[in-house]
């Protein structure tokens, strides 16, 4: 039996994009039932790193990588992988709200549908224990067979958290949840990832480095590819180690 | 700002919603006793007339414009209406219902039941079989192939397909299935030549749909744990649905309309097809029919191809309206 | 943003200096209305001493201006926490001055004279403008490496502060009348000592401020010193 220290452990990692060299020599973990923020200028390869987590890279042709990324203490890149078992387990949520074009009960059940899930009892419980986790059941619960495009921005994002929680993934992974939407949404959708957080790891990559500090527990600095620093965010926020990350935070530079 | 104020209180006074140019009006509405600068206002009404004529004529101009470009299909509508209305309606609905109810009897008199039920079948047969295959060409095309040689020599090929005359399919299915294949003339070797005829068409409009749904739609999919081939079943086709619906109902209007290609390879018949390949395979159809009977120095039955046109764009009209209809009221639901 | 925030603290920084300003005027002034027991000097100090206090109410209004607006982190978060408590200190010493000033105006009143010549009273004046000075200019400018100095003062004014204490007491065993004057010299010393206090916590504040590692000050802290902490 595999015993792992952190769920997620990046050792050593470097991507490219046909000759283009994105993150170099990469290397760090992510606090289990926490939220880390991966922050850095625009371009910087925050979202290469989240999207070689759940192996969403491989779609593209150019893409190439070495080291290793372990999810409980398994290297994911291995030939033995399932990358499908390894998406049910690690969930994404995308920078604009993308629900299927089907009813929002639809879109809560296709995930378990497609592991398996038939029943239509327990599909409709998990359909309403989603929703209730996105803070969005109570809005929605009277018009399940509405299509989900007719919500709104902020509901939709939280539709699109609900259905990534619908297969129940020990790890979420957001890149820029809330950075298409308006500041009250974005606010509730900050404080409905801060209670998600007992119950799921949460990865989160942000260009807003006030958020990554209102939400995040840890956080990573990306600059030009490189792990410039990471720590605490409370340390961060207070005394940064590297002067690149003190320049960034402050708004000196990206 | 007073002064301002009164000048934004007076301008309503002074100018009026659609002055006509020669300022005729301006006697009508209450003079500006209380605008300073007078002078100023007037000079500037008279520039403002101008621009307003200039703008009134080419208002007119456009209007002309689209009544010259609308007016072709008025005009077809209105003939036909004349002429082919009374040949099928004449003396009432009953004989409209006739007409389309029965064969074509001794002399060719008679309704034309033949030859809706053979274009039906023949379009049934063509939407057999052009649909999946291109459907699913367009499929692979866009979500399994890299952009690069391959896909771009089969989008070329499928845009010369598309601008391939009709006649030269007509040939084509004459030489190949009819001659080649050997499965002779009927509805089979007709409507397959009238399927490869739709197949750029429902190609492309499929390919334009589908590279309508946004990438991250099949990213959310995948990242779910799906795979290609579920994502693209039932995500992306789902979302690309009413553009596909849409393509390949207009493909069905196009085609229903061609004559050409049946010319050598559906054969004709005074009755309904009743097999696949073989004598009883051969087909009446719309088109032809309209042909034969316009060509024919019978008088009654120049008649009746005008009735038959009537009936033929009565049918693509139809197709058109609901084609509209799903692509208008379908694609909203698409975020 | 970064320039907008780095003038916002330039010019708390610039309040900050004229507070110090002040202060060490204050100081020295407090020390000449008691050498001379002089109203006029002691009533300068008072209005010294307010108008410190209004600058410092000013510079907490600004730094919480400044966090609320520009939400600043890091180095610029703690130079402007640094500079809010900075302005507490300042006041607090000027409170100082004001005291020995209030005394001043009491000796006056009961017409007490001095029974020495004033020897290391001045002397603790002046170091305790000194090590304010040293601290603040940690505080304005980043340089922190006069700061080790200050402890060696420090040591040095403990032990002159012990001497007088002793010699206040020879001087009460041996004469019962000069007993308010002699307690006054006592206050005035404390109120110095005090003072130059305040100013340490100033240069500990620079410490955090610069390297964002807290470090306290004093031989007395690292056992180097027999003397306790006051």
């Amino acid at each position: 039996m595999i015993t792992w220290t952190n769920q997620i452990e990046v050792h050593d990692l470097n991507t490219w994009f046909g000759s283009k060299h994105i993150l170099k020599g990469i290397s760090c973990y992510f606090m289990d039932n926490a939220v880390t923020a991966i922050m850095g200028p625009s371009g910087c390869g925050k979202s290469t790193l989240l999207r070689t987590i759940n192996r969403l890279n491989d779609m593209i042709g150019n893409f190439r990588m070495t080291g290793k990324i372990l999810f409980e203490g398994e290297d994911i890149y291995s030939a033995e992988a399932s990358v499908y078992e390894l998406r049910k387990r690690i969930g994404m949520v995308f920078q604009r709200p993308n629900p299927f074009p089907m009813s929002v009960r639809d879109n809560i059940k296709y995930g378990p549908k497609l592991h398996g899930v038939h029943d239509e009892d327990q599909l409709d419980k998990i359909v309403e224990h989603s929703l209730r986790r996105a803070a969005l059941w109570d809005e929605v619960k009277d018009e399940l067979d509405a299509p989900a495009p007719n919500l709104s921005g902020g509901q939709q994002q939280r539709l699109c958290i609900a259905r990534a929680l619908s297969v129940d993934p020990p790890v979420l992974l957001m890149d820029e949840p809330v950075s298409s939407l308006d500041p009250i949404s974005a606010g509730k959708i900050e404080e409905l990832i801060v209670t998600l957080k007992e119950d799921y790891t949460i990865i989160l990559v942000t260009h807003n480095v006030q958020q990554a500090f209102r939400v995040s527990d840890q956080a990573a600095f990306l600059y030009m590819g490189e792990l410039v620093e990471f720590d605490e965010t409370s340390h961060i926020a207070e005394a940064p180690s590297d002067p690149r990350t003190e320049a960034f935070i402050t708004g000196r530079i990206g | 700002m007073r002064v301002r104020a009164m000048r934004k209180q007076a301008k309503p006074l002074s100018e009026t919603p659609e002055t006509p140019p020669d300022g005729a009006g301006r006697a009508l509405h209450t003079g500006s006793p209380s605008t300073p600068g007078k002078g100023t206002v007037f000079s500037k009404k008279r520039v403002r007339s101008a621009r307003m004529m200039k703008d009134s004529l080419f208002k007119v101009l456009l209007a002309v414009i689209s009544v010259v470009i609308v007016l072709p299909f008025f005009l077809i509508l209105l003939q036909l209406a004349s002429a082919g209305l009374g040949e099928v309606l004449g003396s009432g609905l009953g004989q409209g219902i006739q007409f389309i109810d029965t064969n074509p009897g001794p002399g060719l008199r008679g309704g034309i039941l033949n030859s809706i039920v053979g274009s039906i079948a023949l379009s049934a047969l063509a939407g057999a079989v052009g649909i999946p295959v291109s459907v699913l060409g367009a499929v692979y095309i866009n979500e399994y192939t890299r952009p690069g040689r391959v896909k771009n020599a089969i989008e070329f090929g499928a845009d010369v397909l598309a601008g391939i005359p009709s006649i030269v399919f007509g040939a084509f299915g004459l030489a190949l299935l009819v001659g080649g294949l050997g499965f002779g003339f009927g509805l089979f070797s007709g409507g397959v030549t009238l399927a490869f005829m739709m197949i750029p068409t429902i190609l492309r409009t499929t390919e334009e749909a589908l590279r309508a749904v946004p990438v991250s739609l099949r990213e959310a999919s995948l990242a779910l744990g799906a795979t290609k081939w579920t994502t693209t079943w039932k995500v992306t086709i789902r979302a690309a649905f009413p553009g596909i619906v849409t393509g390949v109902l207009l493909a069905f209007g196009r085609v229903i309309g061609e004559t050409a290609p049946l010319l050598f390879t559906s054969g004709n018949s005074l009755g309904e097809p009743t097999s696949l390949f073989g004598p009883g395979s051969w087909v009446a159809a719309l088109p032809y029919t309209i042909y034969l009977y316009i060509s024919d120095p019978r008088d009654y039955l120049k008649a009746k191809a005008q009735g038959t046109a009537v009936i033929l764009l009565i049918i693509v009209l139809t197709v058109d309206v609901i084609a509209n209809y799903i692509s208008r009221k379908v694609t909203r639901r698409l975020v | 943003m970064g320039t907008l925030l780095e003038k916002y603290i330039a010019d708390i920084g610039k309040r900050l200096e004229k507070m110090q300003e002040l202060c060490g005027k204050a100081l020295l002034l407090a020390m000449d209305a008691f050498a001379s027991i002089d109203v006029s000097l002691a009533l300068e100090v008072a209005e010294m001493a307010d108008e410190n206090e209004e600058l410092s109410h000013k510079v907490e209004e600004n730094v919480i201006e400044t966090i609320a607006r520009r939400q600043p982190v890091a180095g610029d978060l703690r130079k402007l926490a640094g500079y809010l408590q900075v302005a507490g200190n300042l006041y607090r010493i000027g409170r100082h001055a004001n005291k020995i000033a209030h005394i001043v105006k009491l000796a006056d009143g009961l017409h007490l004279q001095h029974f020495k010549e004033l020897r290391t009273l001045p002397f603790l004046a002046q170091q305790s403008k000194t090590t304010l000075d040293i601290a603040m200019k940690a505080v304005l400018t980043g340089d922190l490496s006069e700061i080790e100095e200050l402890e060696k003062l420090e040591s040095v004014t403990d032990k002159e502060t012990e001497d007088m204490f002793e010699e206040i007491v020879e001087y009460l065993r041996k004469d019962q009348t000069i007993v308010r004057m002699a307690l006054f010299y006592i206050l005035v010393g404390r109120y110095y000592e005090r003072a130059a206090d305040h100013a340490m916590m100033i240069a500990e504040r620079a410490i955090y401020m610069v390297t964002g590692h807290r470090q306290k000050l004093g031989l007395a802290y690292k056992e180097a010193s027999l003397h306790p902490p006051h």
